[in-house]
Order: structure tokens, then C-alpha cells, then sequence
């Protein structure tokens, strides 16, 4: 009888102890490569972006929540960029120059899981 | 005072060696690879080997506190769950403290009024933040799987979308991010203010505070204001799960400092009072049911010391006790 108890008990305690394990290494199970995006997706747009392309990768979204303020609240509609270019700003700014929002930012953003709702109402052309 | 800077002192000297280490000499490689596989590799180990020794240990009698009344007769109630009188009862009892913190919910709060006059009050603050902390930290190391896994798994993105569903802000503004904030430092003023919370607070009590504050506050600069290249923090640590360690450039030293606070946190948390995510689980105090009045639970050491009842000694001595005019048991 005591055995008994003294096995199930066991099984209790290291069966929770290989639930912590799994969900510890969980990621170390799973397939995929990392995607190292930085050298493919350059090559798809004509000239310079409206700023570095380092400044881009880490605040392009501070841009776009800039642009939509001053542009919907200011009415300030014109973007220009150090050097001099114009821009309207405008989600088609972007995609003008970057082919298609699926190879452009959904390549990113679904490798790091985020879904900007933008195009809920924003026209993907 | 003494007992709540150290650590403090302590967490910001961490936070500032990665800093230094990766801005100035060049050192990516050991905290972006090195700690990060030795700190899993102790966290994980460290937990084992607490989790293992524990289960090793001998739990003799039956100790549980309860605050309830206890199977008894019939027609008298018994408090199933603060006084478990079977396996089910006090597996219940284990989970709804996991989940829910009971024992905290009945927290009370002595206060000395004038004349001689003491009055206890509930106080569920402590609950509530307790709660609070623990559900956002689980919520948001959950939230971190985006992180490691390539091909981000749907419950990651449930749990994103229930965290963000707010909308507001860009990049998406998550609940648990404030609320985490707003628990842990009421955790560290709850130590502060009160006397004699100060007198029983230990450096041991902040550091893990401080550390898990710094940690929050420095991830959550990072995703808002000072801004890191996600994407090759992501190729990092794919790089890492899958035993390629290779390390992107143009990751920000402030990311460094996240990460080695994190290692700290793993290293740290088999052999300290964090340990209490395993050792909930595993308190004679609160995992065994209350059943000694039942069943005999045999202390498994007992030296095997020869006995003799009553009724063999009885036995022995029957005849001689007649004579005497003695009252047996049996004729
Ligand atoms: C005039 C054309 C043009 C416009 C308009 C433009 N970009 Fe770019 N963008 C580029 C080019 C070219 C690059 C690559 C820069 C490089 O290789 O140095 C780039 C790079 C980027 C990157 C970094 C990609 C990577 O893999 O490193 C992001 C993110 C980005 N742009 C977002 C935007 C957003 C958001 C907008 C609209 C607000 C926008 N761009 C508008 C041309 C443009
Ligand atoms: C609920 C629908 C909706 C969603 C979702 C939405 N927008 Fe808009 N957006 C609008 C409307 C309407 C305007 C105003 C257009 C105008 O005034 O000309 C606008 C204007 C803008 C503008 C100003 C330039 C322009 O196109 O007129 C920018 C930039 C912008 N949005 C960016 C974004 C970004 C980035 C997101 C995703 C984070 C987003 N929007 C999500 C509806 C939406
Ligand atoms: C180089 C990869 C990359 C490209 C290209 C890219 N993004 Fe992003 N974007 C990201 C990352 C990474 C984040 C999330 C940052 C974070 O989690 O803190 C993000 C976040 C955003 C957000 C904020 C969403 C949120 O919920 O936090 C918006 C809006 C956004 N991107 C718009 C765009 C648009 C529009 C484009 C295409 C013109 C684009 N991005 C292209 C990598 C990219």
C-alpha cells in the first residue's frame, strides 16, 4: 500500500517536472531557419528610403504613426527628407517605391509576429 | 536602508556591465551567446536538481495546514478545500492556490489604534498585486516565444492580440506592460513603508524585485522609445535555439542589457525563493490531505521495536492473575 502511494506520488512530481521541461525548451523543438531578411529585401526598391535604412528597420512604424498624426491632425501632407526629396505622406508613399505589401513588410512582420491593422483600411496598392 | 540598496546597487551594476562590455570592447559574442546557453543550462539543471532533492525527501507524517474544518461526522460540514480529506480535495486545494493566491486572499493587516486597542482589517492589496505580477510575468514570458520559435505558434498571437487589444499606440501597446510595473513597484513600497515589513525584508527580497523591474523597464524601452532591430534579435536567438550560435550586427547594447538581466534572473532563480514555482507544487504544508484521523500513516524509519500487547500479556499471566483475584479480560 505504501509503495503504492510512494509511486504515484512519483509519477505526480516528475511527470509535472517534465511539463516545466517541455514548456522550457518548447522552442528548442520547433523547426525553421532564421530568415536574416537585412540581404533580400534591398534590392526591391529604386532609390534611397526617406531615411537610413538602419533608422528605418528599427523605427519605420514611429514614422508612419508620425505621418498619420501630422498629416490627419496638422494637415501637414508633405514629408520632406534630410536630403531634400518630397514625399506625400501616405501608406502608397511606402509601397510605391517597396513592391507589394506581401513581399515587403508582411515577409517581416510575420516572421516577428506582428500584424499592424493598417490595411484593414488602407489600400495594399 | 542598508537592506534595500545593496540590491539595488547590485541590479545596476549588472545592467551596466553588458552595456559597457558590448558598446566598448567588442564583447557581442559572450553575452549575446556564452551566458545566454550557460544561464538555460542552469536554470534548467538548477530547477531539476531542486525539484528531484525535494521529491527525494521523506514526507513521514501528514502536515498540512489547514484553516478549516476537517472530515468528521456525517452532519457536520467539512471545508473541502481548506481541509482536504482525499487526493482530489488537495490536488483542488494546490491549484486554486496556484492560480488564484487563497492564502493571500486572507491576508489581514494589524493595526494598533489608541488605548489599548488592536484591530485587524483584510487587507486583499497584496493579493491583488500578487496576482496581478504573476499573471502579467506569465502572460509576457509566453509573449516572449515570438522571440524563438520561427514560425510563431497561433496561442503566442492569441495572447498578443488579447494583451494589445487595446490598439492604441505604435509599435501595439500591451496591457501587461503596465500593469506589471504598476505590481512590482507596489510590491517594493508595500517592503518600504511599513515598519515592520522593513524589519523582515531581507536583500534577498528586493533583488529579485529590482531585478524583474529592471528587466521590465528596459524591454519596454527598448520596444517604445530607444527602438532595437528586431528582426536580427530574432535571428539571434533562432541562431541559438537551434545550436547554430551566429551573432547579426546592429543590435543595440541596450538589448545586451536586457538579455543578461534575463540570464541573471535564470541563474539566480534555482537557488532563491523564486524556487517557489516548484516548491508550490511540492509543500507537505499544502499538498497533503488531512486524513490522519483515517488512515495510520507509519513513519517509514521507525526502528522495528518488538512490542507486546495487552492481550498476549494477558495471555502469559492469566492463571497467576485469578489466583490473585485479579480482573482479566478475558476468562
Ligand atoms: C523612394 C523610395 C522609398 C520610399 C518612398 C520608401 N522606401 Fe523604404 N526603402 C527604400 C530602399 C531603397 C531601401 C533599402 C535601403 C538600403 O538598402 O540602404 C528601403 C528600406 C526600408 C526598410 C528596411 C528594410 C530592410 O530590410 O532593411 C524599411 C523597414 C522601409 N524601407 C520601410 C519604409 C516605409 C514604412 C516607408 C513609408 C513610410 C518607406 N520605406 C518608403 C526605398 C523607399
Ligand atoms: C479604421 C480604419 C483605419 C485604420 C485601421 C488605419 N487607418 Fe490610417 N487612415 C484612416 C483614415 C480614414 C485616414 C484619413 C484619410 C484622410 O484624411 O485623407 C487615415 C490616414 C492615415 C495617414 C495619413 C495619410 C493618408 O493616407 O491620408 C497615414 C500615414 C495613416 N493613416 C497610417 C496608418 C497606419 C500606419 C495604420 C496602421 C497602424 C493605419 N493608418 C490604420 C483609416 C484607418
Ligand atoms: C525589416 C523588416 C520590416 C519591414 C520591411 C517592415 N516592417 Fe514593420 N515592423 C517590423 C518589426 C520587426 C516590427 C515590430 C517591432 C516590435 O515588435 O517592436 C514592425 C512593426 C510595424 C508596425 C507596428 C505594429 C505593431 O503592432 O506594433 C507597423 C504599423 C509597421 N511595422 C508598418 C510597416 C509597413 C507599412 C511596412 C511596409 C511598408 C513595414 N512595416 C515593413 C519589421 C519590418
Amino acid at each position: 500500500m505504501r509503495r503504492m502511494m510512494k509511486i504515484k506520488e512519483q509519477i505526480l512530481i516528475f511527470g509535472g517536472l517534465a511539463l516545466f521541461l517541455f514548456v522550457a525548451t518548447y522552442a528548442f523543438w520547433q523547426e525553421g531557419e532564421a530568415k536574416k531578411i537585412r540581404r533580400q529585401v534591398a534590392k526591391s526598391a529604386g532609390e534611397e528610403c526617406i531615411e537610413s535604412r538602419e533608422y528605418m528597420r528599427e523605427n519605420h512604424m514611429l514614422v508612419l504613426d508620425e505621418w498619420r498624426h501630422s498629416a490627419v491632425r496638422e494637415g501637414d501632407r508633405i514629408h520632406v527628407t534630410p536630403d531634400g526629396r518630397e514625399f506625400e505622406k501616405n501608406m502608397s508613399t511606402c509601397l510605391g517605391c517597396h513592391t507589394g505589401k506581401q513581399f515587403f513588410c508582411y515577409n517581416c512582420h510575420q516572421y516577428a509576429s506582428v500584424k499592424p491593422n493598417c490595411w484593414g483600411c488602407h489600400q495594399a496598392q | 536602508m542598508k537592506k534595500a540598496f545593496m540590491p539595488l546597487i547590485a541590479v545596476v551594476l549588472l545592467a551596466v556591465i553588458p552595456y559597457v562590455a558590448v558598446q566598448f570592447a567588442g564583447l557581442g559574442f559572450l553575452f549575446g551567446v556564452i551566458i545566454p546557453y550557460a544561464a538555460i543550462a542552469v536554470f534548467i539543471g538548477g530547477f531539476v536538481y531542486r525539484v528531484v532533492d525535494w521529491a527525494r525527501s521523506p514526507v513521514p507524517f501528514r502536515i498540512p495546514t489547514t484553516c478549516g474544518q476537517e472530515k468528521s461526522l456525517d452532519w457536520i460540514k467539512q471545508d473541502k478545500l481548506e481541509s482536504p480529506s482525499n487526493f482530489r480535495q488537495a490536488a483542488a486545494r494546490v491549484l486554486t492556490e496556484v492560480f488564484f493566491f487563497r492564502s493571500l486572499f486572507r491576508n489581514t493587516k494589524a493595526e494598533a489604534h489608541n488605548g489599548p486597542k488592536l484591530a485587524y482589517g483584510s487587507s486583499k492589496w497584496l493579493w491583488l498585486a500578487g496576482l496581478a505580477f504573476h499573471w502579467s510575468m506569465l502572460v509576457i514570458v509566453l509573449r516572449h516565444y515570438r522571440f524563438f520559435i520561427a514560425k510563431v505558434p497561433g496561442f503566442v498571437q492569441i495572447l498578443e492580440g488579447v494583451d494589445g487589444f487595446l490598439d492604441v499606440t505604435l509599435p501595439a501597446f500591451y496591457l501587461t506592460n503596465v500593469i506589471i510595473l504598476a505590481a512590482i513597484t507596489f510590491l517594493v513600497v508595500r517592503r518600504l513603508l511599513d515598519a515592520k515589513m522593513r524589519l523582515i525584508s531581507l536583500p534577498t527580497d528586493y533583488f529579485p524585485l529590482f531585478l524583474i523591474l529592471a528587466i521590465a523597464v528596459v524591454g519596454i524601452f527598448m520596444r517604445y522609445i530607444t527602438k532595437v532591430d528586431v528582426m536580427s534579435v530574432k535571428d539571434l536567438m533562432i541562431n541559438l535555439v537551434h545550436f547554430k550560435p551566429a551573432l547579426p550586427e546592429g543590435i543595440g547594447a541596450l538589448f545586451y542589457v536586457h538579455l543578461f538581466l534575463v540570464c541573471v534572473l535564470a541563474i539566480y532563480f534555482p537557488f532563491s525563493k523564486l524556487m517557489h514555482m516548484g516548491g508550490i507544487f511540492l509543500s507537505p504544508t499544502r499538498n497533503l490531505s488531512n486524513d490522519s484521523r483515517e488512515k495510520r500513516h507509519v513513519n517509514p524509519w521507525n526502528p522495528d521495536v518488538k512490542t507486546r500487547t495487552y492481550a498476549e500479556y494477558e495471555d502469559e499471566f492469566r492463571d497467576k492473575m485469578k489466583k490473585a483475584n485479579l480482573p482479566v479480560e478475558r476468562k
